[in-house]
């Protein structure tokens, strides 16, 4: 099977790597395959042979990529949180609706594009 | 019905051929060659205990890995680091669906852009799966591969547009990998173009012996230098997924070649057994050439790695100009 367009092609491409990621990062997480896990103090860092916490020393990974949304979209995810968390379901199934058809329309719109 | 063979056949390309399974293989036994043509080369025996002349070594040795305590500092994250080893050997699986022994496959006119959309995602995989342990070594480790990146893969891309620029002109579909290895007869049926292809070759082993981080350019892992670079951090099954991944890195450039740069199976066919031992022998003397000069050669520094690079680049951009020009 031949596949022609390079938007279609470059979309299948990264299907590969996404499927292949998943299945992998399954693997990393799946505990059968750690044997041997490192107790007690091995978890704590030395350094020069005293004990020096990481808190000092680095910065969360996390924190690492996910503030990059945080403070470009900050006013964004504020502003939906103000919305959404007033403690009635009506809001916020009114807000979940609207997300869903933002996201229906963008797909076909999308699919009609193709 | 049809959807379904549609769907059972891209998860079986994936997964199993020319997908995972193969890959895992063949990259694995690709890694005992090459240990056993280092260690001819520097007077040693090499793996000789697992299996026959060791072949199983790598096999024991990725096992070993995979099952070895390991030490995951507090700040970073495996999963994080599955997903970006992931994300490495995907898009390597995703080139080899390029190559017509793959029987789901990329065709199309400019396809040749989405190949190197996959070939940028390997260092990127590297560095970020890097990042994620909080590491000064690891740091500079990546910024190394960053600017390395910036040589290497221009050129690895021209190397690879000159040949299919020079099919291009004799083909219905412009740019495409598939069409440049089914068409080799064209590269043959000039002499130019044999010189322009062969320029290309050169300037491809280049751009893979540094894109593979092999020496003289093993200058972002350098150990001795900076401990292991990029790699510093990484133990246990993080180590087995990263030796996992530069293996299966060094099979796919190394396959790539033989089958734009060399023809693959030509004169013979894919389908006949002269053209797979063809494409074998094509593929061990690649490997043999990339081990030999990794062998015989001492580590650049990053400024004389990045000085020497303006040579291959120049020379690939020249051959590309010449062969779109000719």
């Amino acid at each position: 099977m031949d596949l022609t367009s390079t938007l279609f092609q470059t979309l299948v491409a990264s299907g590969v790597m996404f499927i292949i990621s998943i299945a992998i990062m399954l693997i990393v997480s799946f505990p059968g395959v750690k044997s041997d896990q490192p107790a007690g103090d091995k978890n704590e860092p030395y350094l020069g042979g005293e004990k020096q916490p990481f808190s000092e020393e680095s910065i969360d990974s996390n924190n690492l990529f996910l503030s990059i949304v945080n403070q470009s979209l900050r006013k964004v995810y504020v502003n939906i949180i103000d919305r959404l968390n007033t403690y009635s379901m009506g809001e916020w199934m009114f807000g979940m609706s609207l997300w869903l058809t933002f996201l229906i329309v963008f797909l076909l719109t999308v699919v009609v594009i193709l | 019905m049809i959807a379904v063979q549609v769907i059972l056949e891209f998860l079986t390309t994936i997964f199993i051929f020319p997908g995972f399974l193969f890959t895992l293989v063949a990259s694995l036994l690709n890694q005992w060659y090459v240990r056993k043509v280092v260690a001819k080369m520097q007077n040693r025996v090499g793996p000789r205990f697992a299996g026959p002349f060791g072949i199983l070594q790598p096999f024991y040795d990725f096992y070993k890995l995979m099952r070895k305590e390991e030490i995951t500092p507090n700040y970073g994250n495996a999963r994080l680091f599955g997903l970006f080893m992931g994300i490495g050997i995907g898009s390597n699986i995703a080139i080899l669906m390029f190559f017509p022994i793959s029987p789901f496959r990329f065709h199309g006119p400019f396809d040749i852009v989405v190949f190197a959309y996959l070939g940028l995602w390997t260092t990127i995989a590297i560095a970020l799966a890097s990042l994620i342990f909080p590491n000064i070594f690891s740091s500079i480790g990546v910024s190394r591969l960053i600017s390395l990146m910036l040589v290497y893969e221009p050129t690895w891309i021209l190397s690879v547009l000159t040949p299919s620029a020079i099919v291009s002109k004799y083909s219905s579909i412009p740019f495409s990998i598939l069409e440049t290895i089914t068409n080799f007869s064209v590269i043959l049926s000039n002499p130019l173009y044999l010189v322009l292809t062969a320029i290309s070759f050169i300037t491809a082993v280049a751009s893979l012996q540094c894109r593979l981080g092999l020496q003289p350019f093993d200058i972002f892992e350098a150990d001795t230098e900076i401990i292991a670079g990029a790699f510093t951090e990484f133990s246990g099954n993080k180590m087995a997924l990263s030796t996992l991944l530069h293996d299966i890195e060094t099979f796919t450039g190394a396959t790539l070649l033989v089958f734009i740069f060399l023809g693959g199976p030509f004169p013979f066919f894919l389908n006949t057994a002269e053209g797979v031992l063809l494409i074998i022998l094509k593929f061990l003397a690649v490997i043999f050439l990339l081990t030999v000069i990794r062998a015989s050669s001492a580590r650049y520094r990053l400024d004389q790695a990045i000085g020497f690079f303006k040579y291959p680049l120049l020379l690939a951009l020249a051959a590309l100009i010449v062969a779109s020009i000719v």
